[in-house]
């Protein structure tokens, strides 16, 4: 005779396999889409780097890993250490700029704009050094004279 | 003999000016490695801040722990959260000089840099051999020093111990350009 099954077993079953699924999905999860996230800002570069030097709002207004929406001037396009970065400048009296790390896939783009394009681009916020520092950036307009 | 003078001072000054330069790498490269039976772990970081100080041969290195990039999220997120702790200290630095530096050395030559690696909170004096050369009149440092993970009060779970190496290999990659304050 068939000895029926203790729910304990069963709970067991569906904790096991809820705890795969979660370190599953964990494990596999893909990070942020830039491009779909809504900024916490939207913001010139000029005016970010002045608040980022001034160290009355250097600390609030901005945190690491924000999504920010940046309007700039190219600075420089180059390829170092094998990425695509956008650089855009700070202003006249600003001697920092916003580095952007691009996301990769938009090499094309890329390749059709040149320095003092007028530029939209999105990124994650990382920090600030000498400049401020932006990864997985993508373009979201172009405003090319 | 006269008309010499003013050469020579003009040329000294030049010479002067050069050396009182600094220089300065925006886009540095800093990997490092892990290596171990169970997992391979690397993570690249392509925004470090450099600047030395030509006249003096002094470096100072700044790097953000949080733009480290590695091949899957989960790793990011236990070297953030967990191991590191970048919210607490966001930035690893080294301070230190090139022993020997000499600008007017065209040909790659090794050096070595010592310094005060911080990290996680802790300071470490590293010797760091190191590559320099001068191309197209651009300076670029390249070398690699390890890091014993314990050194700098990292802890490990048991759980994750196999995962990671006790000796993580880091190599980084700078080219300098001039300082424009």
């Amino acid at each position: 005779m068939k000895k029926p099954s203790r729910p304990s077993t069963y709970i067991f079953g569906i904790a096991l396999v809820l705890l795969l699924s979660a370190i599953a999905f964990w494990y596999f999860q893909k990070p942020l889409d830039v491009s779909k996230a809504t900024p916490e800002m939207s913001i010139s570069a000029e005016n970010l780097l002045a608040q980022l030097k001034d160290t009355t709002t250097q600390l609030t207004v901005l945190n690491a890993e924000e999504v920010v929406e940046i309007h700039g001037v190219i600075k420089e396009i180059n390829t170092l250490n094998g990425r695509e970065t956008l650089i855009l400048q700070g202003g006249a009296d600003i001697k920092s700029y916003i580095i952007c790390d691009m996301k990769a896939g938009q090499t094309e783009t890329l390749n059709q704009l040149h320095e003092k394009d007028s530029i939209t681009l999105k990124g994650i916020y990382k920090g600030f050094l000498k400049d401020a520092i932006f990864l997985n950036c993508v373009l979201t307009r172009t405003h090319q004279p | 003999m006269n008309k010499l003078i003013p050469i020579l001072f003009l040329v000294s000054f030049c010479v002067h000016a050069q050396n009182t330069e600094k220089i300065i790498a925006r886009q540095g490269n800093v990997a490092f490695f892990s290596y171990t039976s169970v997992e391979n772990i690397k993570a690249q970081n392509n925004q470090v801040l450099s600047i030395i100080d030509l006249s003096s041969g002094e470096i100072a290195v700044n790097i953000l722990m949080n733009a480290f990039v590695f091949e899957k999220a989960l790793m990011r997120e236990h070297f953030n959260e967990s191991y590191i702790e970048s919210d607490i200290y966001p930035k690893a630095t080294f301070e230190g000089t090139i022993a020997d530096f000499d600008t007017s050395q065209s040909e790659p030559h090794t050096r070595i840099v010592k310094g005060t690696f911080t990290m996680h909170g802790v300071s470490k004096t590293l010797d760091i051999k190191t590559k320099i050369e001068k191309i197209d009149g651009k300076y670029i440092l390249t070398g690699t020093f390890e890091a014993v993970v314990k050194d700098y009060d990292i802890k490990i779970p048991p759980l994750l111990a196999g995962n990671i190496a006790k000796t993580i290999s880091v190599d980084f990659r700078f080219e300098y350009d001039p300082y424009d304050s």
